[in-house]
């Protein structure tokens, strides 16, 4: 029993590095496509600028769990920005060029969720969930990586007797 | 650029404070995020309405990406509009403040 135990244990190991090297290897694609999916989010015309401002930014992140987090919070931005920008341009097809708009009709202090319609709510709230889950999956991968530097308790101990 | 003022909040005079410290001048965003310790996905949404404001200016880093073998950086800062604004927008919400946040 010790043994099947200390053989489950060492295979269990060896599966937590190999995942957790996997990962690694994987993050900088991860990133790249976070920050492209983030950039396609965009209005086209900002897309260039952003893009190359954005690989500049996680450029200089140390670390590879930074970058992703930095790259999801592009996400967020994304979305953000291209909803002023969305907005802004249906005021002024509404109402006119800014000049004439006033605080009354387009006031930038109020909700940006309240006044969206109910369907960019829902493509909102789920690009924001499925952010979340990504992130908590790579956490949880990354966890298993780390947890090889920890030493395995009981059962290896049992093997070198 | 629009002409309607951008949205002040916390964040936003964060980043106008820090952009108005800087002694170069100019920031990048990793910089500015690093110094007030925004989130990317907080950060960007203000740059872009303080841009769209016409409060900040941005230009690219005058470098060759191959030589320095990095991307270009977006460098922002402050225009004559935005100082002014945010010493308004600072004096309205900090009446009582006797010292200047930043020195011009």
């Amino acid at each position: 029993m010790a043994i099947v135990m200390a053989l489950l244990s060492f295979a269990s190991v060896i599966a937590a590095k190999l995942s957790a090297d996997e990962v690694k290897a994987w993050i900088p694609w991860l990133v790249r496509r976070i920050v492209a999916l983030a950039v396609h989010i965009l209005p086209e015309d900002q897309r260039g600028r952003y893009g190359e401002e954005w690989l500049g930014h996680i450029d200089e992140i140390p670390g590879d769990i930074g970058r992703v987090i930095v790259a999801i919070g592009f996400l967020f931005a994304g979305f953000v920005i291209s909803l002023g920008s969305r907005k802004q341009t249906e005021v002024e097809a509404c109402v006119g060029p800014p000049a004439r708009a006033g605080r009354s009709a387009y006031s930038p202090g109020r909700s940006t969720l309240g006044l969206l319609p109910e369907p960019e709510s829902r493509s909102l709230s789920f690009l924001i969930s499925s952010s979340i889950l990504t992130f908590i999956l790579l956490l949880i991968l990354c966890i298993g990586g780390a947890m090889n530097h920890i030493p395995f308790p009981g059962p290896t101990n049992l093997l070198i007797r | 650029m629009g002409a309607e003022s951008p949205r002040i909040t916390g964040p936003t005079l964060k980043v106008l404070k820090e952009l108005m410290q800087c002694s170069s001048g100019a920031l990048s965003g990793a910089e500015i995020a690093r110094a007030t310790g925004l989130a990317s996905g907080t950060l960007y949404p203000i740059l872009f309405r303080l841009e769209k404001s016409a409060w900040l200016k941005s230009n690219w880093e005058e470098v060759c990406p191959s030589e320095v073998k990095r991307p270009r950086r977006r460098l922002y800062q402050v225009t004559a509009l935005g100082e002014t604004e945010a010493r308004t927008a600072f004096k309205e919400l900090m009446p009582d403040l006797r010292e200047p946040l930043w020195q011009s």
